[in-house]
């Protein structure tokens, strides 16, 4: 039982990061708009986001503020990085994939230019805060789901469940929700109602920087204790999660929990005596996330759904 | 009268047919070189404009070292060692732009060179051969194993409809985990230094006395390979049915499909090549006896797979063009290094640079568009004079 505890907590904030960036995507791509950008996105909200962290903890602000400040100015910054993805993208009908490709490759080289050349020799940033939990009273004592979801869990759990519900709502109850599914599906057909497709794939490109980069201090905060230009490849994992997720809100969080789970076993191994019994490397441990998300792909990917018109350069011109 | 507004609209039809046509003619191979030199050269503005905005003294006092030649400029390091050490980018660029031109995005080159390098790494160690067959021996081992990394990513898309881009993303670190346990094994294991042993000369990328005529350069013959490879690939692409055939699955499956083409066969043979082309430049990076590259034993997922994105992109995804963006590319990477040797700005600013090449590069539509204004007043002046002549 104490070992199902972990497991599940551990997975939890394996998947939070995941499951924000992921519906970033999601918001892009039901616009219509191929968003690869999220690793670069991430790493430069991580940037920011850690270094105001590291700036402002340990003063008057306390702990779980100064996460909640960090993992928003993380947002804002990835909001405005992901303005360049979308002018070259919207405004441009510039080639999705290669604008974002020229973010991810962007956002690393500005990062640890920066910190070299500005901070001081080293390319870390470090921060010294646990966010970590351990626990709330009264809430930890309930019986089973207490232990589950109220002990050494992170905030950022909660905000992203809070996202998933609002991702859901918008998109589905909204007006503008429909819009942006409409664009992404059949974008000559809601021009002709009057929708402004542009403005509507701005949205959807901006809410997707702003996720991403909250997503980005997030796993920082959770993975490690320091910011090293990099974010592990998350946001390609990410976008992993959002084609396993169907694009669709519900089973994204589906995907990500899976893929946290499966890493969290993975890492877990030793613990695990129904694994550890296989008797088999430390590295094919460590492939089971990889193996398995593909495995169960195969599984479901004939039914895969992408929004129609997703990569596809919209010109008012062409008919 | 309803049937004439019918014919003026299938004549006004069939002019923008034709204009089409003809501004597809315009963007010829010529101004795809203009774009991307414009992409290039702008790229290299941003990046100093950056450079002064967090440091003008530092460029000033950069550009004084330089001038005053107080900073010791060694020619074979930074102008023919930028030349012959870009083979590894240079192909792998060629596996992602042959993969981009039959419709799919290789993201997956670094799992496929991580592949191919630790197969070449062990035929190296496990058998012994004279000379320069066994370094043959050990690439062609290399192209073998990344062909089949590269072919399980287009047989997953091709009978399961998964996308190729989630596939190559998982198996990047299911090859790095698969390559740190075979590369930790006691045949191939440096225990001291915690990376995989120093190859046995015969199995190493063959200098020919090149590596001594241009001391400091890494000279060796993978240069050349790498060219005449960017020369095969060309042929294939552009000059066998069988490459006509790939391309055509790739702008048109559907099309291709109603037209007999073959569209599982040829997912999985691009990738099957792709993969190939990454195995080849895996082979490339762990062979090379001149520059000592191996594999440590940790999760490392290359970063030669990502330069070859950027590679084949600024290329626009021609395999002749990749052989100069390579080596314009590390000649940007070599400069990082000369910037950083010379003053006190870091070597990162080179993928500054390159990142604002590639973002200028995903615009060359809208240079081009620029670039062809002229001809395109030319088109239409044309095509009017014509219409009053019709009239």
């Amino acid at each position: 039982m104490e070992l199902i505890y972990n497991i599940l907590q551990a997975t939890f904030f394996t998947m939070t990061p995941l499951l924000v960036v992921a519906l970033g995507g999601l918001f892009s791509e039901r616009s219509g708009v191929v968003n690869i950008a999220l690793e670069g996105i991430m790493v430069m909200g991580a940037f920011i986001g850690i270094f105001v962290i590291s700036m402002i903890e340990g003063g008057s602000i306390p702990g779980q503020l100064v996460l909640i400040i960090g993992v928003i100015v993380g947002g804002l910054v990835g909001l405005i990085f992901s303005v360049f993805h979308a002018f070259a993208s919207i405004n441009l009908k510039a080639d999705q994939t290669i604008s974002g490709t020229a973010l991810n490759i962007f956002a690393p080289a500005v990062a640890i230019f920066v910190a070299r050349s500005m901070l001081g020799g080293s390319k870390e940033i470090k921060f010294l805060t646990v966010f970590r939990i351990k626990r709330v009273p009264f809430l930890t004592d309930i019986p089973i789901l207490g232990r589950i979801f109220f002990e050494d869990f992170y905030i950022t759990f909660y905000v992203g469940l809070i996202i998933l519900l609002i991702s859901w709502f918008v998109l589905y109850k909204t007006r503008l929700g429909l819009r942006i599914r409409a664009c992404g599906e059949n974008p000559h057909a809601a021009d002709s109602v009057g929708i402004n497709i542009y403005k509507i794939r701005y949205i959807g490109v901006l809410t997707s920087g702003f996720l991403a980069g909250m997503g980005g201090v997030i796993f920082i905060i959770s993975a490690s204790q320091a910011f090293a230009a990099s974010v592990s490849g998350y946001g390609f994992l990410a976008i992993a999660v959002l084609i396993f997720g169907n694009w669709q809100p519900k089973k994204i969080l589906f995907a990500s929990f899976f893929f946290g789970l499966m890493t969290t076993l993975a890492a877990m191994y030793t613990e695990i005596p129904l694994l550890k019994g296989l008797g088999l490397s430390e590295e094919f441990y460590n492939m089971i996330p990889y193996i398995a998300t593909l495995v169960v792909l195969a599984l479901l990917s004939k039914s895969s759904k992408a929004p129609k018109a997703v990569g596809v350069i919209y010109d008012k011109g062409a008919r | 009268m309803e049937n004439k507004r019918e014919n003026s609209a299938l004549r006004s039809y069939g002019q923008k047919v034709l204009s089409r046509f003809k501004e597809f003619r315009v963007s010829s191979t010529m101004d795809k070189i203009k774009a991307s030199v414009i992409s290039a050269l702008g790229g290299i503005l941003v990046g100093l404009i950056i450079m002064m905005l967090i440091n003008f003294q530092g460029v000033i006092d950069f550009i004084i070292t330089l001038a005053s030649g107080k900073f010791k400029f060694d020619p074979n390091t930074y102008i023919i060692g930028s030349i012959v050490q870009s083979a590894p980018i240079l192909i792998a660029g060629l596996s992602v732009a042959f993969a981009f031109r039959t419709g799919l995005f290789n993201i997956g080159a670094s799992g496929q060179i991580l592949v191919g390098g630790i197969t070449a790494i062990y035929i190296g160690h496990l058998i012994s051969l004279p000379g320069p067959l066994h370094f043959l021996v050990a690439l062609i081992g290399a192209i073998i194993a990344g062909s089949i990394w590269g072919g399980i990513t287009g047989t997953l898309k091709a009978y399961f409809n998964i996308n190729e881009v989630v596939t190559s993303i998982m198996l990047n670190y299911v090859a790095a985990h698969l390559v740190k346990f075979l590369s930790r094994q006691k045949l191939v294991f440096d225990l001291f230094r915690s990376q995989t042993k120093m190859l046995p000369k015969s199995a190493t990328i063959p200098t020919l006395g090149l590596d001594r005529l241009f001391p400091h350069s890494g000279f060796d013959i993978s240069i050349f390979i790498a060219i005449l490879t960017a020369i095969l690939v060309f042929i294939i692409l552009e000059k066998t049915t069988l490459g006509y055939q790939l391309k055509a699955v790739g702008y048109n499956p559907l099309g291709a499909k109603t037209n007999g083409i073959k569209y599982r066969r040829n997912i999985i043979l691009s990738m099957l090549i792709a993969g190939a082309l990454s195995g080849l430049a895996g082979g490339i990076i762990y062979l090379s006896g001149a520059n000592a590259t191996q594999i440590r034993v940790q999760i490392n997922i290359p970063g030669e797979g990502f330069d070859g994105i950027s590679v084949a992109l600024l290329a626009t995804n021609s395999p002749i063009g990749v052989i100069f963006s390579a080596i314009f590319i590390n000649f940007i990477t070599q400069f990082g290094s000369l910037v950083e040797g010379a003053s006190t700005f870091k070597k990162e600013i080179s993928d500054v640079i390159i990142a604002v090449i590639i973002y200028f590069s995903a615009l060359s539509s809208i240079t081009l568009y620029y670039l062809n204004v002229r001809k395109r007043k030319r088109l239409k002046h044309n095509s009017e004079l014509n219409k009053e002549g019709d009239e």
